[in-house]
């Protein structure tokens, strides 16, 4: 695609990412910025928006700072506007993958809280950047906000801010309900002029998400309905950290915060305007600064308003550590699945086009009229010939003649005549023969064109369906090294299992193979159901009780296999059963290594049949259209000669 | 007081986003054996590998799965998409649709009770029927139950009828329109439905979110 931004033409490349309204695409030498093209033309509005804030962005270059800004427009051949140059943000994630806890863990393993409560802040500031130059985010949401690994935020889909312009206001026309103030819900965004008091509902919720562990403050009560929870400003989250002992308690935060909090979630009409985003901001600045590691690991960050760890508090009731371990002496993994390299494996596999269905076979446009000639043409047969028909009714004649005379007594003239008329009477035959051979002789073709046409059809399904077959094949092939490739987490953890401290101690395996899991008193959180899960899936005795065995298991959290495991290391050591020694971090990692491998070569043998499958497709589309030019060539003949034959037998 | 914990409380700790429950309700019956499931198991694994590539769907889409065929089976039990690992399908028996559709309703009313237990939002639960045959139980009273769980909006509910399917027994139990699979085009019922959810869970809680006609010229079905 080739689009002029004012001052020459881009050409547009690889598409980075894609949305509702458009698709955003590299530009071909610019590794800093990339274009936002709408799917349509925009509309006059949204064209005069860009425009404006385009000139807002020249009178005010602070705004690119925060966010993707359209810097220029872009224009096709006809000069119709279609969409806008921004900067390029790189290695970014949504902010959604900061606040929810097990997602922050895989993407930033190093973040703590103090991390999360500076993006807060940041997010604050980004706010009131925009705020002061009378531009509102409107839309806000947990997909707008990109953070990149260094903890700053940016704000994406700017076009959809709503900005004021020469005394002119454009709008935002859309929003999430999650993050829309008591006083909109319900509200029709495509007319709702939005005020800085309603971005700061919005700023709010992402501020409560990042500090409370990716917890939204309207839980939606007993409905689970958000939008009427925020319509009736019932700010619940103090109620369910009250009821819930493993969610982090509104006091970890200090009181100047929750007073805020109360503040921007309460009724509007009580509580008049929300926190400004300077004040967020700056409070959680000061709660940033004055968090203290904990002593029990240096990955905990304490409030001062609390006396004791709240996360050392949940990791005791939860068994859920919400961050990793930063812990010299351990082996930290980085392994991954690697789902994503066999996700997109599988989408090329999907992208890839097999040989071509059996049924799909269309016949050449002559094929019907060609084989309807040949028919009447067969019906017909070849012409009689008519002057050797004569000849041979003469010589009849004749021979009949001498028989009559023969009968009345005149032999020695009958003899001859009888001769003459037999001699005419085979020449007759001789010569229809002769006149005729080229009729049979044309028409033996057509019937023989006719069968190779036929034949032709026969032999291209034919080849299509072995093609096809070996497709299937290949398919099944793929399939199944996909299936060992996810696998691999299981085997993985298997090895681990053997190698770490909760192994079954293999002295007391005899003892622990004596006691049924059917009639055990097991840990209260396995019910009737677990307990037939457990069996039906050969897990009988204390003996079967491994992790590696329990993970994926239906209705098998990480909570209940970690009771299971501690029930038997129970049993253990009531049997005299010994721990083993903290294994060595290196054989962990050897383990990693070796699953690694086996990934990496699987993925290579996947590509190798989505390339084997492309090169197969390709040749039978080869082979199937050489059968197709014979089938078509066949039939073009068929039709001509049939059409002529037919002419010239009805002449 | 004793506080024990939620029933997920590690679940809802480690991924708090709000939750889009849906339930496919697959008929495995003795008819479906063959192609049918064999397009049905692959439209499977595309349904999860495409909402798997949605940062956002991949945490709060939830997907379960109840079979009928023979017997009514919770052949996978609610797992977030990320944890999601289609079941493989086998094809037997009879067609025991209502006491699956009973099942389904049972399983998500029970869902949500664990969501509010845990203290987190959810929208309306999706519950996806299949099938190439028509009940040979009685139906009437999953029917009740659809139009109560739909009229006071607690699930949505949608049917599809594949080949020979009895497409009025699914009219009385379903309040939309049900759809009659054009072919097998499984994976492009797959795909409308991973877009659907996508774009559901994207909006708000209790946003209305227009879906796609899947029984438009190119779509996979036809009413």
């Amino acid at each position: 695609m080739r689009l002029h931004d004012g001052r020459t033409w881009l050409r547009l490349t690889d598409e980075i990412g894609r949305g509702g309204e458009g698709t955003v695409l590299a530009v071909e030498g610019d590794a800093d910025r990339v274009a936002k093209v709408y799917a349509s033309a925009p509309d006059a509005e949204r064209c005069e928006k860009l425009r404006c804030m385009v000139a807002l962005l020249q009178q005010a270059p602070g705004l690119g700072a925060h966010c993707a800004w359209p810097e220029r427009l872009l224009t096709d051949d006809n000069g119709q506007l279609r969409g806008f140059l921004m900067r390029r943000l790189h290695d970014q994630h949504p902010v959604h993958a900061l606040y929810s806890p097990e997602e922050r863990k895989r993407t930033y393993p190093k973040a703590t809280w103090e991390t999360l409560a500076r993006a807060a802040a940041g997010c604050a500031r980004m706010f009131a950047a925009l705020h002061s130059h009378g531009v509102l985010v409107g839309d806000v949401n947990e997909r707008n906000v990109l953070v990149a690994g260094d903890g700053s935020l940016q704000l994406v889909d700017c076009d959809s801010f709503q900005i004021t312009f020469e005394g002119r206001t454009y709008l935002t026309g859309v929003g999430v309900v999650d993050y829309t103030p008591p006083e909109l819900q319900g509200a029709d965004f495509r007319s709702v002029v939005r005020t800085e008091n309603h971005d700061l509902f919005g700023l709010a919720v992402l501020v409560f998400k990042l500090v409370f562990m990716g917890r939204h403050p309207f839980s939606g009560g007993a409905t689970g309905d958000m939008a009427a929870a925020i319509a009736a400003c019932h700010y619940d989250y103090p109620d369910v950290a009250q009821r819930l002992k493993h969610l982090l308690p509104l006091a970890a935060v200090p009181g100047s915060l929750r007073a805020m909090f109360e503040y921007a979630f309460g009724d509007p009409e009580e509580t008049g305007e929300r926190p400004a985003a300077q004040v967020w901001a700056a409070e959680l600045d000061d709660m940033a600064m004055a968090l203290q590691p904990c002593a029990t690991d240096s990955m905990h960050r304490v409030p001062q308003s609390l006396s004791r760890c709240p996360w050392c508090l949940i990791e005791a009731t939860l068994h859920y550590a919400y961050f990793l371990r930063e812990d010299g002496d351990r082996y930290v993994s980085t392994w991954s699945p690697r789902a994503e390299e066999l996700h997109q494996l599988r989408l090329a596999m999907a992208r890839t086009d097999g040989p071509p269905e059996p049924s799909s076979l269309v016949a050449p446009d002559e094929v019907d009229r060609a084989l309807q000639m040949a028919r009447r043409v067969a019906n017909l047969g070849p012409p009689a010939h008519l002057d050797s028909w004569h000849v041979r009714v003469v010589g009849t004649l004749a021979v009949l003649g001498a028989t009559a005379q023969w009968s009345l007594g005149h032999g020695h003239l009958t003899a001859a005549l009888a001769v003459a008329g037999a001699a005419l009477w085979a020449m007759g035959g001789a010569w229809a023969w002769w006149a005729r051979r080229p009729w049979i002789e044309r028409l033996d073709a057509m019937t023989h064109l006719h069968h190779a046409v036929l034949a032709g059809a026969d032999a291209w399904q034919a080849e299509a369906h072995q093609r096809r077959m070996r497709d299937r094949q290949l398919i099944d092939t793929f399939d199944v090294l996909c299936d060992r490739h996810e696998a691999i987490v299981r085997h993985r953890l298997g090895q681990w299992d053997r190698l770490s401290a909760d192994a079954i101690d293999e002295s007391t395996r005899p003892q622990l193979g004596a006691i049924g899991v059917e009639e055990a008193e097991l840990p209260a959180a396995i019910g009737t159901d677990r307990r037939r899960t457990l069996l039906v899936r050969g897990l009988a005795t204390a003996a079967d009780i491994e992790r590696h065995r329990l993970v994926g298991l239906p209705g098998l959290t990480g909570q209940v296999i970690d009771a299971l495991v501690q029930w038997r290391q129970g049993l253990e050591t009531q049997l005299g059963g010994r721990r083993r020694p903290q294994p060595k971090p290196d054989q962990f990692a050897a383990i990693d290594q070796n699953c690694t491998v086996m990934q990496t070569e699987i993925e290579d043998q996947l590509a190798a049949v989505i390339a084997e499958r492309h090169a197969a497709a390709n040749a039978a589309r080869d082979a199937l259209d050489a059968i197709y030019a014979a089938y078509a060539d066949n039939t073009e003949m068929l039709a001509r000669e049939g059409e002529r034959l037919w002419l010239a037998l009805r002449r | 007081m004793a506080s024990s914990l939620p029933f997920g409380a590690v679940e809802f700790a480690a991924n708090p986003e709000p939750r889009c429950p849906c339930v496919l309700v697959l008929d495995v019956s003795a008819s479906m054996a063959g192609t049918r499931l064999q397009e049905l198991q692959r439209g499977l694994q595309q349904f999860r590998d495409e909402l798997g590539g949605d940062p956002l769907a991949r945490k709060r889409v939830e997907l379960a799965i109840i079979t009928f065929g023979g017997a009514c089976r919770l052949a996978c039990d609610f797992t977030a998409v990320e944890h999601f690992e289609p079941p493989r399908l086998q094809a037997d028996g009879l067609t025991p649709m209502g006491g699956a559709v009973q099942m389904a309703l049972d399983l998500v009313r029970a869902r949500k009770q664990v969501y509010r237990d845990n203290g987190v939002a959810y929208y309306r639960p999706w519950i996806f029927l299949l099938t190439d045959g028509e009940p040979n139980d009685d139906w009437h009273p999953a029917c009740v139950s659809i139009r109560e769980t739909e009229a006071s909006r607690q699930a949505a509910f949608f049917a599809v009828g594949v080949g020979e399917a009895n497409l009025d027994v699914l009219r009385q139990i379903s309040i939309r329109q049900p759809l009659q699979l054009r072919g097998l085009m499984f994976r492009e019922m797959f795909q409308w439905l991973s877009n659907s959810l996508k774009s559901v869970s994207h909006s708000g809680v209790a946003d209305e979110v227009p879906l796609h006609n899947p029984a438009g010229p190119e779509g996979w079905a036809k009413v």
